[in-house]
């Protein structure tokens, strides 16, 4: 497991999940001094599944602590275009349930496999592959109506 | 058009970066509990099965330390001398240690060396290395005067074993891949001893051989061995499958054999060209990706040959080689079993339970075997497949089993003494699946089959922790199926998709 690696795309993960930097920043970290301090989580192989289900349930916590749902709607800087892209796409997200912008983040912006997206939604690979399809169509749709694909 | 979708996303979502994440990877690494991360401390804990093992293990661990402390009381062995060098390697090298290139270090064996074997050496060493070590979250700074969060504190007891002599394989290639992530240290190529052109040679055909760790089951008395062996695994042995995922399912022969280091320990890389193919999987994320007879696939294994002089220099917190000579570190080679009772030969011809390797090792459509341990690893023999690990004679099952299909999906009724598993007719998913009921003794008896309309498995249309995997229940119910055991058969009430929730659920009577 590439460390550095692993940190960024928790750190998204997270990021995407609290909508909130410093937030993100803490469950991150939380997430990985969790993950070495037990033993029972240390299975070659699975590390980048344990890692994800340490962070979406701290993120869990975070909600109840707080009672606020993500939004994920904080642009970053760029040029217009950029942002305006950006935000079409954000807008076509917005239209797919929680669940589902959630695996599509994993999946195309961490890059995570369908094995790992499906043990963390505790379901098959075959029928997690089948909801990214479905999900696929449905945005790409929403993004052909901006001309983005 | 999916590469597109993926740069919009990447673009929209992916480019925070965190900011405290040097600070606390620092932390982190220098943790003592992080750093024994690797996949040797935890292969043992990949099936239930294993655990009284990795539990022996370190009963037998600190058995050992007791005996050896006792040993030296009583026999005053020489802890300063060395053990017998049979003879010395050279080293030659061609390039000046300024240009080394660590991240990509290849040794290349001798040719013409002998492959004869020595043992001489008895010497046993103990090693007791405590230490500990905090990691805590890095504040931000608004928390810098904050107490930490949460720390840590470990302890580790290790043990060594017996120092043997040996010759390396003829003909090998030792790749060194430097996996420094988790353990970075600022080593010069002169001391990692390393050069892109680095070769062993061998005068006298022999050099040392250190065994690093005590063997998986090694010394265990067979009363133990007895224990360890779950009775009920050949009956379950599907259940067990299907445990370790959806494995592709091949035979072939070993045609080469590569050494590497990998976080700091030695994995042998076995090339297998595919003589036959029982099962195949597919990963609709990556495109289906198809093993044919004839294709060669490599297979990582952990353990193999790794030169002292490296395995020093990536685990400099190990102190079993402390006082060695330059010299003496130099002209040896260590060897780790890891998780093969036999080391791996050219030549060698097994059938193989395999999964896609996700460990970092870059080598492409690289494969573990399924659990990461000769359990999986078997001789085919007069149609049946037995494991090569010994400790495991039960496990054996026939060419039939796993053969053309797999088998999805498996429950099993310990009142009954029955199971019952259904497989898709079709590796690609398209038509029909099949009811099988499971005997004691693990046979496969057909009883009936069914068409879907989609050609996906309508149990997997389960969702959640909905989805159910019991073994134990007579009635399994999920979202989408319910599963009722009765003396005659199983009744299975399902729809097909859960795209189509309100379709009506359809009933299937399997009969014993």
């Amino acid at each position: 497991m590439k460390i550095e690696k692993e940190y960024d795309n928790i750190f998204r993960y997270v990021l995407y999940r609290v909508n909130c930097r410093e937030e993100a920043e803490d469950i991150t970290q939380e997430t990985f001094l969790r993950y070495i301090q037990h033993s029972e989580y240390h299975k070659a192989g699975s590390e980048r599944q344990v890692l994800y289900t340490i962070a979406r349930n701290l993120c869990v916590d975070f909600y109840r602590k707080t009672k606020t749902e993500p939004i994920g709607e904080d642009v970053p800087s760029a040029d217009n275009a950029d942002i305006l892209r950006d935000v079409a796409v954000r807008v076509a997200m917005s239209k797919l349930s929680e669940e589902e912008r959630e695996i599509i983040i994993l999946r195309f912006v961490n890059g995570e496999n369908i094995s790992v997206i499906a043990k963390i939604f505790g379901t098959s690979r075959f029928t997690m592959s089948r909801m990214i399809n479905g999900i696929i169509s449905r945005l790409k749709e929403e993004l052909g109506k901006e001309e983005l694909l | 058009m999916n590469r597109k979708l993926t740069k919009l996303l990447k673009s929209a979502y992916g480019s925070e970066s965190p900011d405290r994440k040097t600070a606390f990877l620092q932390q982190i690494k220098a943790d003592p509990t992080w750093r024994k991360l690797h996949p040797f401390s935890s292969f043992f804990g990949l099936h239930p099965t294993l655990m009284p093992v990795s539990a022996f293990m370190t009963a037998a661990a600190v058995c050992a330390l007791i005996m050896v402390f006792a040993f030296r009381g009583q026999s005053s062995p020489k802890p300063e001398e060395p053990p017998e060098i049979i003879s010395k390697m050279t080293v030659t090298t061609s390039q000046s240690p300024e240009n080394v290139n660590t991240e990509d270090v290849t040794f290349k064996a001798a040719e013409n060396t002998a492959t004869e074997t020595a043992v001489t050496i008895s010497t046993v060493k103990a090693e007791k290395n405590v230490s500990s070590g905090t990691a805590a979250k890095v504040p931000s700074d608004k928390e810098e005067n904050d107490s930490p969060v949460a720390s840590k504190t470990s302890v580790f007891i290790e043990t060594t074993a017996a120092v043997t002599t040996a010759t390396v394989p003829a003909e090998t290639t030792v790749t060194s891949i430097y996996h420094t992530e988790l353990f970075r240290h600022d080593y010069t190529a002169a001391e990692l001893n390393a050069d892109e052109t680095l070769k062993y040679g061998y005068p006298d055909n022999f050099l040392m051989r250190e065994i690093l760790k005590m063997q998986f089951g090694e010394d265990v008395p067979s009363d133990v061995l007895d224990d360890m062996t779950d009775a009920e695994i050949s009956r379950d042995f599907i259940g067990l499958i299907l445990a370790w995922g959806e494995p592709d399912i091949i035979e072939g022969v070993t045609t080469g054999i590569e050494y590497i280091a990998y976080e700091g320990r030695p994995w042998t890389i076995c090339e297998v060209t595919v003589s036959k193919v029982h099962h195949f999987n597919c990963d609709s994320g990556n495109g289906y990706r198809v093993i044919n007879k004839g294709d060669k696939v490599k297979i990582a294994m952990p353990g193999g040959y790794m030169a002292l002089s490296e395995y020093i220099a990536l685990n400099p917190d190990d102190t079993q080689f402390e006082g060695w000579t330059e010299k003496r570190i130099n002209s040896t080679v260590i060897y780790e079993a890891g998780s093969n009772q036999r080391e791996p030969k050219i030549g060698d011809s097994f059938a193989y339970f395999l999964e896609n390797c996700e460990l970092d090792i870059p080598i492409e459509n690289l494969y573990v075997r399924s659990g990461f341990n000769d359990m999986s690893q078997f001789m085919v023999d007069g149609g049946y497949f037995v494991s090569c690990n010994s400790h495991y004679p039960d496990y054996k099952f026939t060419e039939s089993q796993v053969s053309e299909d797999s088998i999805w999906e498996y429950f099993y009724d310990p009142d009954s003494d029955r199971g019952i598993a259904f497989r898709n007719d079709s590796v690609l998913l398209m038509g029909y699946v099949s009811c099988y009921s499971i005997d004691k003794d693990g046979r496969l008896k057909y009883l009936d089959g069914f068409g879907t309309d989609d050609g996906f498995f309508p149990f997997y249309e389960s969702y959640g922790e909905e989805q159910v995997y019991v073994h134990n229940e007579k009635s399994v119910e999920g979202k989408y199926y319910q599963l009722k055991w009765t003396d005659e058969g199983v009744t299975l009430k399902y729809c097909f998709d859960d795209l189509h929730p309100n379709d009506e659920f359809k009933t299937i009577n399997f009969t014993f």
